[in-house]
């Protein structure tokens, strides 16, 4: 009984899981307030969910970094046609300055 | 700027055959156009030739063509940005309801609760299925919000530096990596972590 009341308590006092997710991202973008800071433990303590999102935050950040270093698509190549074309404007790429690429056009 | 000579020409064709594969897939991960990436890539080699007498040697030669890529990546979005300012406002007006009931707690109804993930070394058992899914659910996101992601998560930019990119306050881009952060790992929570607790 008096665990259902403190819960009930913890669900009144500590922020929405809404908040609680906004405050999450933007634990990755600035530094949290002791206050925030004290109402996620709290509300870690009633809510499994706003936990498990964290961790997957931290994940998702961690294999963003690690897709932005490796790049998509392991065996994704560029066509021979492209490599030929890029050969071609790095030939006649005119001294003195910048020259104009040619573009790719979209098929 | 000097006139590229047969011996800088010859150099930077070798580079072409050695990083142009690696340069495409750095591209394509964080544009998703592959024609764009092709012109980016080739922008990348041009501008090598042309400033190649400058490579001092210090870092690798692939080191230093990314961070030419690097900037004419950034340099795309922050034009596509200042163009079209519309999917990011309208981006901003969508509401989180899917998600979360009138009380602002998640709605036990949803497929989105957070399931429990398993850890990191598991989630990229199978890297190549895995990427694919993330490719998949990054193209679920609108253009400019993926780009977004990509330079805060994938760029390692910082605040500040992305809103003077993209002309937009701290507390947009706040909100728009907020949603994106939700709606991606949503899509991976359904797509790949619920299928591999199936399999």
């Amino acid at each position: 009984m008096i665990h259902r009341i403190w819960n009930r308590l913890l669900i009144e006092l500590t922020p929405s899981c809404e908040r609680v997710t906004r405050i999450l991202s933007e634990s990755q973008e600035r530094p949290l307030s002791r206050w925030e800071r004290l109402g996620l433990a709290a509300h870690y303590r009633i809510c499994s969910w706003c936990h498990r999102y964290q961790r997957q935050l931290a994940l998702l950040r961690s294999v963003a970094r690690k897709a932005g270093a490796q790049g998509i698509g392991v065996d994704r190549v560029l066509s021979e046609r492209a490599k030929a074309r890029i050969a071609r404007t790095l030939r006649d790429a005119p001294s003195g300055r910048q020259s104009t690429p040619q573009r790719s056009k979209p098929e | 700027m000097s006139s590229p000579g047969v011996a800088a020409r010859d150099r930077v064709h070798a580079w072409v055959d050695e990083h142009a594969d690696f340069l495409y897939r750095y591209a394509y991960s964080r544009v998703f156009e592959e024609n764009l990436a092709e012109d980016l890539v080739q922008e990348t080699f041009l501008a090598a030739l042309q400033a190649s007498d400058r490579f001092s040697g210090r870092s690798s030669v692939r080191t230093w063509l990314v961070s030419i890529l690097k900037h004419k990546v950034v340099d795309h979005f922050r034009k596509v940005a200042r163009q079209d300012r519309e999917s990011l406002d309208s981006f901003f007006r969508e509401e989180l309801s899917e998600h979360f009931g009138e009380d602002g707690h998640w709605r036990l109804e949803a497929r989105t609760t957070p399931t429990n993930w398993p850890p990191e070394q598991q989630m990229l058992l199978d890297q190549k299925a895995f990427w694919k899914q993330l490719e998949t659910c990054l193209r679920h996101l609108p253009p400019r919000v993926r780009e977004v992601f990509v330079l805060r998560e994938m760029e390692d930019l910082d605040t500040p530096e992305i809103c003077r990119l993209l002309g937009i306050s701290q507390q947009n881009l706040w909100s728009v990596m907020h949603r994106a952060r939700m709606a991606l790992r949503g899509c991976l929570d359904v797509n790949w972590v619920r299928v591999l607790g199936r399999a």
